[in-house]
């Protein structure tokens, strides 16, 4: 954390997760400075970029993991479209006592690399969003990261491929609604990939 | 002379539009799942966003408008520069700080010109992630293909910053143009016309 401090005064007044422009905010009278200093970082290895090329960052921390509410504030200020799916979002509404070790997390962007650890990104198609809404599909937020509800989660689980699903038995069935699970999936059916 | 003055001010509506655009892109998804956790819940709050992002999306599609009408040299773009000059005087100035600085977690209203100025700014800052992202690649292993593509964004970068800092017009006729705007496409939609940028807005 010394050599950190060494390198510039401005990483230290910095959040743990922040944006090029949050730094040009510090340094206003040189942004092109502000380049500089994070290519500096970069290469240092104090400060990592989120999902390049977006100019969102975090700050390495030897013994200090990224907490839960750092990697949704991050992948939040990459990916406007964020939600949470899967097996992620079933353990966060406390519908499945088997934890995710990964964030499983959908987003309309095609460009998927995240140097975030513990995350995994998928790819939907913009009708998705659209049937998510159509649905009313969401069950609040964690940490600001909106989360689909259970029946989406199965019904979306099914339709795409890929995402990482608890056991069975873990999930309380008694808590999901048979017909919503129905017309959730009814939703998303024209989606499926062919 | 003139016609590098002419490629020069055509660069920079290509880069203005390019902003536009992408700006565009992300107000819409931020809109989709607004919207979809607004159906959810039903909460004043995510209400509230729907419509901030809204309005937000019309301006900004109404001044990608006239970036496309100054490109292409619109009959119609002397009437509306006359009106915005006519009419700005009406405009009261807002004082406004930015919404990283306002204290609620509410999104507020922005100025048209504030909306304009932060799509060239998040243009500026993906062109420079791009740049960070190249060039740290570049000193781990040199080539000319990507020390070309380096110096092309960081052309750019500069042109976006010039863009931003001395080619938009005062905010009171920004604000004009964009209202015009806005509700000319208001009235083109419900005369079933198709809309500008239509591809971007609506996807």
């Amino acid at each position: 954390m010394q050599a950190v401090t060494m390198l510039s005064p401005a990483l230290d007044s910095l959040p743990r997760v922040f944006t090029l422009s949050d730094l040009k905010q510090l340094q206003p009278e040189e942004s092109g400075g502000a380049l500089d200093t994070v290519l500096r970082w970069l290469e240092a290895g104090v400060v990592k970029q989120v999902a390049p090329p977006r100019p969102v960052f975090y700050k390495v921390v030897l013994g200090e993991p990224l907490t839960d509410e750092d990697r949704c504030r991050a992948l939040l200020r990459a990916f406007p479209s964020l939600v949470m799916v899967a097996g992620s979002a079933l353990w966060r509404q406390g519908l499945s006592r088997q934890q995710d070790s990964v964030l499983e997390c959908c987003v309309a962007e095609t460009e998927l690399s995240c140097h975030l650890p513990d995350v995994r990104l998928h790819w939907r198609p913009p009708a998705w969003w659209s049937a998510i809404r159509r649905a009313g599909g969401m069950a609040g937020d964690y940490h600001g990261v909106p989360m689909l509800n259970a029946e989406l989660v199965l019904a979306d689980a099914s339709t795409f491929s890929g995402v990482w699903m608890p056991d069975r038995e873990s999930v309380d069935w008694d808590r999901l609604s048979t017909a919503r699970l129905s017309e959730a999936s009814d939703y998303l059916r024209e989606l499926r990939p062919r | 002379m003139g016609t590098q003055q002419g490629a020069g001010k055509w660069r920079q509506q290509e880069l203005g539009l390019e902003a536009v655009e992408t700006r565009l892109q992300a107000l819409q998804e931020y809109l989709a799942v607004y919207r979809a956790s607004f159906a959810s819940s039903g909460s004043a709050d995510s209400h509230a966003r729907v419509r901030v992002l809204r309005r937000d999306v019309s301006r900004l599609r109404a001044w990608g408008w006239y970036l496309i009408a100054c490109r292409d040299g619109a009959r119609w773009l002397a009437v509306v520069q006359w009106l915005a000059r006519v009419f700005s005087v009406l405009v009261v100035p807002q004082r406004h700080r930015s919404r990283r600085q306002q204290r609620t977690r509410t999104m507020r209203h922005l100025s048209s010109y504030s909306l304009v100025e932060r799509a060239y700014a998040a243009q500026e800052d993906d062109i420079q992630g791009r740049l960070l992202t190249l060039r740290l690649a570049q000193r781990q292993n040199p080539n000319d293909l990507r020390a070309r593509e380096i110096k092309r964004l960081e052309r750019q970068v500069d042109e976006v910053v010039l863009l931003r800092l001395a080619g938009l017009p005062e905010a009171r006729q920004l604000t004009v143009i964009c209202h015009l705007l806005t509700w000319t496409m208001a009235l083109r939609s419900c005369l079933g016309l198709r809309l500008p940028l239509a591809d971007v807005a609506d996807r």
